[in-house]
């Protein structure tokens, strides 16, 4: 044996109470977690003493459209210790209260229909955080499919019927036909009482092309737009890019289409007046007018022309003119002379068939005072005001939030034409083959999908693209928002 | 601790438990709007397992505070469960929040517990493997908690020797006087612990080196012995003179046995005042053969100088051991503290997210 390591020597070489006292290792571990758990004691307690700091306990930065409240965690916040309730599986309690959201943001329901997670009924159809969720990226009202699809996937309502489709899974995937809601194809209800030949139009230009310059001289220039312009010349949208603004005759029909008629009777205008009357169009009754427009217009002109006449027939008897009462025969003899020409140019205007009105519009009737009643396309009628009432929720559509959506053809989305500037309308639109004014041209759902697929090189094909949920014609001022103070400042 | 077969079972169990999590949670993130987070329903189950286990782990440390009831299972049991349920804690905790960083507390929070896992990982590999280096290049193991003692122990012994080697080779030997030097500079400063950081003995080679020139410098052979110097001191006996023999053979018999003393290189207590005696004696007796005193004062100064080599040698083992032991407890500096911190900060964030 070693003699060193003999153990008859081994209280030489060994301390027998070492394991009294602490060793250097076991005291560092003690002082240094007394250091770590005073400090981060601390720590916590100065954070939570100071909330203006809260918002080191936030699990991510707030949405931009919040970012005003800062650390004032109260802004939203209302129900503590709520969140420990969602522990029982069902329960989404929330410690933000629907009533904090609803301070700034009136937001109107989705469907009154829906079972799924419905709360507040009949102002909202679900808890505005079971989808708004914050803290979790700038954007609060961008949305991921999954929160629509995990309705839509299979929809459930409480009356148990579904109203588009109960099973939508993607805009690739179970989504339906565009407008199939309403049980038909989509088509103008104007059709066959209102003339417009899409085809016919689009060609013009190129058909009329070899017309000698002199034999149209007013068209040329507008066949030279139409050619650079295509659909543009008729079809332009508003300001934002997004919709289509109403075709208005006198934008986009007269210079073509003038309202122009030569008087009548014809034989007894001198030649300048028939000329000036000619070339003088009238203007076209707008939305909410009246052929009695037309009447009032030609009226007027007959009553201003009537001294050029050349006809002795047609001429007014002549009465001394040394009596008031003559006066009055002679202008009762003029209004009842204008009048009389007037139905006879109105007869030019509405009763001929394929020229004046009826080119554009079907004679529907006549009013007692003998004038037409004519077919006005959709945008003079409101659309789809008359089909609304066949609609599955006609009450929603009444609201104000939809008063546009009624004159569109698919309500329930929205379409931004910007967004696609870089396609030819024709590509989607298929307006070179269309010769039927009931046909709408609307692209269907296989034609976005072309695009909007959700594949791997698909344009943006998430529900938010085309749909929103809330009414946001509800939206209104803040009841109690109130701006958190400004952090002090030094004094001066 | 050493992974071996008798973690087969906490292996196979918390791997069971990390595939039934995994699939839970897949399940959950996918039926969970806006997918699973923290304040999911299944967020927070997740989360109050993982603070569940890692309660469990931290409690491993109170374990020692309490009696060994029978009930509390074995500290080896509890030390397994300590790493396998501490590493399943991670996953549910990374499910928990739904594998996102979350805010500045839940950051912190995640570098904290990053770095008591990743230490805890370097602290158990490192038990695989140095105990076993250490059981190689280190013959003679002493406790840790020793180690100031007992280099204290050898640092005397090796004081006494120098002593007494003085007392063989003068320090007003140029080169006597460099080592006794050396020895006040490097060698003593070398049994100190901590050991200093810079030495001249980083290995046996180097202390061998070392020593072999110091020999060659002070002119000293090889180790002796103590019979070789008990057979130099026998060899007086016809030298001393007959008429003086009564009275100087039996102190010859007394140097010749004391010859045990002076070689014992272990029991060094006294020896320089042994050594003191016994020259003066040698020379005393050796009037008729000089040249048998420097012959015995090589022999003992050989053997100081190799014994002093073995007590470096032995010390220079025990600072690898003393390195090695700081690696193999060291880490627990990191992840025991950052643990009570965990615990604050955790607290911290259990109760500001249920208020909130």
């Amino acid at each position: 044996m070693d003699p060193a390591r003999d153990p008859k020597t081994l209280t030489d070489r060994l301390e027998t109470d070492y394991y009294q006292r602490p060793g250097t290792l076991r005291r560092g571990k003690w002082f240094w977690s007394v250091v770590a758990l005073v400090v981060s004691t601390v720590l916590v307690g100065a954070l939570i003493a100071m909330p203006r700091w809260h918002s080191t306990f936030q699990a991510g930065p707030v949405s931009s459209a919040h970012a005003v409240f800062g650390a004032d965690c109260s802004q939203c916040h209302d129900n503590h210790f709520a969140t420990a309730a969602r522990l029982i599986p069902g329960i989404t309690s929330s410690s933000v209260s629907d009533e904090k959201c609803l301070n700034c943001h009136g937001a109107g329901r989705h469907d009154p229909h829906q079972t799924t997670n419905t709360s507040m009924s009949g102002h909202f159809a679900a808890k505005c955080v079971s989808c708004h969720m914050e803290h979790r990226g700038p954007h609060l009202a961008r949305l991921s499919d999954q929160t629509c699809v995990r309705c839509h996937a299979d929809i459930k309502t409480d009356d148990g019927k579904t109203r588009y489709a109960g099973q939508i899974q993607h805009f690739a995937h179970g989504h339906p036909e565009f407008g199939s809601w309403r049980g038909k194809p989509v088509t103008d209800p104007a059709g066959g009482k209102f003339f417009f030949n899409h085809e016919r139009h689009l060609n013009l230009a190129n058909d009329l092309k070899d017309l000698p310059p002199d034999r149209r001289p007013a068209l040329a220039a507008e066949f030279a737009r139409m050619r650079d312009l295509d659909c543009a010349y008729c079809h332009t949208t508003d300001a934002d890019g997004k919709r289509m603004q109403p075709i208005r005759y006198d934008a986009h029909c007269a210079a073509c289409h003038p309202l122009t008629v030569a008087p009548q009777p014809a034989g007894i205008w001198p030649d300048d007046v028939a000329a000036k009357f000619l070339a003088e169009p009238l203007k076209h009754p707008g939305p909410d007018q009246s052929p009695e427009l037309i009447r009032s217009q030609l009226l007027a002109r007959y009553l201003s022309v009537a001294d050029k006449a050349k006809s002795t027939a047609d001429r007014p008897i002549v009465q001394p003119n040394v009596l008031q009462h003559a006066d009055e025969a002679v202008a009762a003899d003029r209004e009842r002379l204008a009048l009389d020409r007037t139905r006879l140019t109105e007869g030019q205007l509405f009763d001929r068939k394929g020229v004046g009105c009826n080119m554009c519009h079907a004679k529907t009737g006549t009013t007692p005072d003998g004038l037409p009643t004519l077919a006005a396309p959709y945008q003079q009628r409101g659309r789809w005001r008359d089909e609304i009432a066949s609609w599955p929720d006609p009450e929603r559509f009444r609201s104000p939030a939809y008063a546009d959506a009624a004159n569109r053809w698919f309500p329930l989305a929205t379409f931004d034409h910007r967004a696609h500037r870089t396609y030819k309308c024709t590509d989607c639109h298929a307006a070179r083959t269309s010769s039927k004014t009931e046909e709408v041209l609307m692209p269907n759902h296989a034609k976005c999908a072309e695009c909007h697929n959700g594949g791997r090189q698909s344009a943006r094909s998430d529900c938010l693209t085309c749909h929103t949920y809330h009414d946001r014609s509800q939206e209104r001022a803040p009841a109690t928002l109130t701006r958190p103070a400004e952090p002090a400042r030094g004094g001066p | 601790m050493i992974i071996d077969a008798g973690h087969i079972r906490w292996i196979a169990g918390t791997g069971l438990a990390a595939v039934a999590s995994s699939i839970l949670y897949v399940w959950a993130d996918r039926t969970t709007p806006g997918g699973l987070r923290g304040g999911t329903t299944a967020g927070l189950w997740f989360g109050i397992a993982g603070t569940l286990l890692m309660a469990f782990a931290g409690a491993l440390s109170a374990l020692r505070k309490v009696p060994a009831w029978w009930w509390i299972g074995s500290r080896k049991a509890w030390l397994k469960g300590h790493i396998w349920l501490g590493l399943l804690s991670v996953l549910l905790i990374l499910c928990h929040s739904g594998f996102r960083f979350g805010g500045p507390l839940e950051r912190v929070l995640w570098v904290v517990f990053a770095t008591i896992v990743i230490s805890g990982i370097v602290g158990l590999l490192l038990q695989q493997s140095l105990p076993g280096l250490l059981a190689r290049r280190v013959h003679g193991e002493v406790s840790f908690e020793q180690l100031p003692h007992y280099c204290g122990v050898l640092r005397g012994r090796a004081d006494d020797l120098c002593d007494a080697l003085k007392l063989a080779i003068s320090p007003a030997d140029d080169a006597a006087g460099r080592f006794y030097s050396a020895y006040d500079d490097d060698v003593r400063p070398f049994f100190d612990v901590p050991a200093p950081r810079r030495t001249t003995f980083i290995d046996e080679h180097a202390i061998r080196v070392w020593f072999d020139r110091v020999g060659e410098a002070l002119r000293i052979g090889a180790a002796g012995d103590a019979e070789a110097a008990a057979a130099l001191v026998n060899d007086l006996r016809p030298t001393i003179d007959p008429a003086k023999a009564k009275e100087l053979l039996p102190r010859l018999d007394k140097l010749v046995s004391g010859m045990d003393r002076l070689f014992d290189t272990v029991n060094t207590a006294g020896l320089p005042a042994a050594a003191q005696a016994s020259f003066t004696e040698l020379r005393t007796l050796a009037t008729g053969a000089p040249e048998v005193v420097p012959a015995v004062i090589s022999q003992a100064a050989s053997a100081w100088m190799a014994a002093i080599e073995s007590l470096v040698t032995e010390r220079s083992g025990l600072r690898f051991q003393e390195r090695v032991h700081r690696w193999l407890h060291g880490w627990l500096l990191i992840h025991v503290p950052l643990s009570a911190a965990l615990l604050a900060l955790t607290l911290a964030h259990i109760v500001m997210s249920l208020y909130y």
